[in-house]
């Protein structure tokens, strides 16, 4: 069905010139991401088929490569990551319930003979795969004590190639179909986008996602309530990136949104908002947020959190006018 | 992560629509009739449920527990329907979770075999009150000689602020009228003893008596919940009149609901979640593997209030102006779409009960390495993510984007966030 319609798509006329905003984030951040994201994740394989111990530096750099490269695209919530499961797949968090150490602990224990044939990872569970189940073995002091005669070194191999493989498929699916698709928003023959506005639509709703993501779930879950903090479900806690992460995540909405309107006249509400927000966070000194538990850190991080709660609504005033656009179903509105 | 309110201030900035307000009162009209049904339905099959658990409680045997169990299912039947009100009506998400609550770490209620989880970071994942009357939580001793309604409502639901400990509503009844499910490679559901409710000699599972009053206390609150749900959407209900009071915030109720159920809960949540993680804990109806007909009647009751016709469960329709009439009159093609995307959906979640009907139970289909599941389930997800564009669609055509889709009070104007 795609492919038939890519080719619909190519054989026509390209009379319809893409629209400015949507164009620019595809040049700006959706193409150098997808080519980063594929580059770092073939890297980390690379690295992990060569000495896949926790103990080789190469590992843990290339790991943190492939997990800085994530934030390039996780704002991308339209195309290749919205298909086939591929963001669960690649970045499956939060996980309260615990599934991932239940799914690697299954495949240790040899009751899933998955690491006879690793080439065949791709079917397990998402809580077994990606940046964070290979986050797991490398950083978790119940998984990492593996040699590489254990069972750890073949998963975190195969999870490394299985996740290269999704980073590839990432990029290629963009190249060669979605970043056409968005393009032509609005052609007869695009049943995707049926005018311009839907493919504006789609990355406006993105945006506004992604912050919300930060608010309640990067944020919101380790700050729990000032009774019952929840420290252990930071993003990245293992591996003391939460704070590192959650700076990426900002600096990529930014881009997003600077592509989005690049009128440096325009939103410039936004523009000081993600500024003062930039240096709330470097000034954090909270590695893996650790600090919800105490009173005077959880401040700061409170501050971040509702910092970007009113960011959002900024950019929700003015993205709306200068795109001439609302947001769209939320994929975070569920339970 | 519930979904908030939708914003009033937005809802009265918006253009008045003078010329379709008749129209959308006549809708709003029908979406809360429908409400006042299906709630109605819920609570008479929640009677029927109780006075079967009466009677299981009053003379356990196999027959009075497969009378009780079917009496649970056919509850299902209209409450699914109305699970599309939950979304975009404050007064129903703020209530719903008492009834349905879910995943559930169900060790907080009754015995567990060895080798289950609780969830992480749930230090009553395995509390199991039904076997002890006395103990500790967050530091304070219970007193639960006696199960209470309060007990159940007040102490255990979400006790320690945490999600997966659910001790009312659907759930809790299903797992003490099934059991946990044990086996996911064969449509085998809960296989609890009917002896688990045998008083003295006989009891098997231990505190016989306690398990029988948890489900009855736990049957009567499903009972007192429905009762006070249909009285809000009666005549002078502040349900019926926050829809009716204002038109378009009801017509922005209708899309709001069908639109976050079809693609956050659904789509995003519910459905899909199982499917990636291939785990059977993570299937909506787990006890009883009913999570095919819970889908199924989930997606019927969008296709309820879109085309504003419901089927009570005696047969008689309750039928109006819909909201499919008023896309209709703007843009019919719109209209037809997402009424030919809610059949297909339907059609999908069709197979999936006809294939738990011919032996394929949802958790079956959940399992690594298959592809007939995995592939019938993936057409809900898709379905249910192609409907809920036009739904997109649908609130642009009405004039009524900015106040359906974003459902969201903190979006407003930065200021807003402090009022």
């Amino acid at each position: 069905m795609r492919q038939f319609a890519l080719i619909a798509l190519l054989l026509m006329p390209l009379q319809a010139k893409a629209d400015d905003p949507v164009d620019r984030v595809l040049t700006k951040v959706v193409l150098p991401g997808v080519e980063d994201f594929a580059e770092k994740t073939a890297t980390l394989a690379q690295a992990a088929q060569k000495d896949c111990t926790p103990q080789n530096p190469d590992l843990i750099s290339a790991w943190n490569g492939a997990m800085d490269a994530w934030f390039g695209i996780q704002d991308l919530r339209v195309g290749p990551l919205e298909e086939a499961s591929r963001r669960q797949i690649i970045a499956f968090w939060p996980d309260i319930a615990g599934h991932r150490q239940r799914a690697l602990g299954r495949i240790l224990s040899g009751q899933d003979k998955i690491l006879q044939t690793p080439e065949q990872y791709h079917d397990e569970p998402v809580s077994a795969r990606g940046l964070y189940a290979i986050e797991t073995m490398l950083f978790d002091p119940d998984f990492n004590g593996y040699t590489t005669a254990d069972p750890g070194c073949g998963l975190v191999r195969a999870a490394s190639a299985d996740l290269a493989n999704i980073g590839a498929e990432v990029k290629t699916t963009w190249e060669s179909d979605f970043v056409t698709v968005m393009r032509t928003a609005g052609s007869a023959q695009n049943t995707r986008f049926l005018d311009t506005s839907e493919a504006r639509q789609v990355l406006f709703t993105a945006l506004l996602t992604s912050l919300q993501f930060d608010v309640n779930e990067r944020l919101g879950l380790p700050l729990g309530t000032f009774d019952k903090p929840r420290a252990l479900r930071a993003e990245g806690r293992l591996s003391a990136r939460s704070q590192r992460n959650l700076a990426l995540s900002l600096e990529n909405h930014e881009k997003l949104a600077l592509a989005l309107v690049a009128d440096e006249n325009a939103a410039v509400g936004t523009r000081e908002d993600f500024q003062r927000l930039r240096w709330m966070v470097s000034e954090l000194d909270d590695p893996d947020f650790s600090g919800v538990d105490d009173p005077a850190s959880r401040f700061k991080l409170e501050a971040v959190q509702t910092g970007i709660t009113l960011l959002r609504g900024t950019v929700n005033k003015e993205f709306s006018t200068a795109l001439g656009v609302t947001m769209g179903l939320n994929a975070l509105d569920g339970d | 992560m519930r979904p908030s309110n939708i914003s009033m201030t937005l809802v009265l900035a918006i253009s008045a629509t003078g010329a379709f307000a008749q129209d959308r009162g006549a809708v709003v009209a029908t979406y809360a009739d429908i409400a006042e049904a299906a709630y109605s339905d819920s609570l008479l099959t929640a009677k029927a449920l109780q006075s079967a658990v009466k009677t299981l409680i009053a003379t356990p045997s196999e027959e009075s527990l497969a009378d009780a169990r079917l009496a649970w299912l056919a509850a299902r039947v209209p409450y699914m329907q109305t699970e599309v009100y939950r979304f975009g009506n404050p007064i129903v998400d703020d209530w719903e979770g008492k009834l349905n609550a879910w995943p559930l770490d169900e060790g907080l209620i009754d015995y567990v075999a060895p080798g289950y989880f609780g969830s992480q970071e749930n230090d009553q994942a395995e509390l199991n009150v039904i076997a002890n009357p006395e103990f500790m939580l967050s530091g304070k001793k219970i007193d639960a000689r006696e199960i209470t309604a309060d007990l159940l409502s007040n102490v255990l639901q979400e006790a320690d602020q945490n999600e997966a400990n659910v001790a009312t509503g659907y759930h809790a009844i299903e797992f003490l009228l099934w059991g946990q499910d044990l086996v996911s490679d064969a449509p085998t559901a809960g296989q609890r003893p009917y002896t688990d409710f045998v008083q003295g000699a006989g009891c098997t599972g231990g505190n016989c008596d306690r398990r029988a009053q948890y489900l009855s206390v736990a049957t009567d609150l499903l009972v007192t919940d429905l009762e006070w749900m249909v009285g809000q959407w009666g005549k002078t209900g502040p349900a019926r009149l926050a829809v009716t009071d204002n038109p378009d915030l009801g017509v922005a109720a209708i899309l709001t609901g069908i639109g976050n159920l079809s693609y956050g809960e659904m789509a995003g949540q519910r459905v899909k979640l199982g499917l990636i993680l291939h785990d059977p804990e993570e299937e909506h109806d787990c006890f009883s593997d009913n999570t095919p007909a819970s889908h199924h009647f989930d997606v019927l009751g969008m296709h309820n209030v879109y085309t504003g016709t419901y089927r009570r469960i005696d047969g008689t329709v309750v039928s109006g102006p819909s909201l499919q009439n008023i896309v209709a009159e703007k843009d019919p093609a719109l209209a037809k779409a997402l009424d030919t995307e809610l059949n297909t959906t339907l059609a999908s979640t069709q197979a999936l009960r006809d294939a738990a009907a011919a032996g394929m139970s949802y958790d079956m289909m959940l399992q690594v390495g298959n592809a007939k599941g995995e592939a019938m389930i993936t057409a809900v997800v898709d379905n249910l993510v192609a409907q809920s564009r036009s739904v997109e669609r649908i609130s642009s055509v009405l004039d009524l984007s900015g106040v359906v889709l974003e459902g969201d009070s903190t979006l407003d104007a930065a200021g807003e966030v402090f009022k």
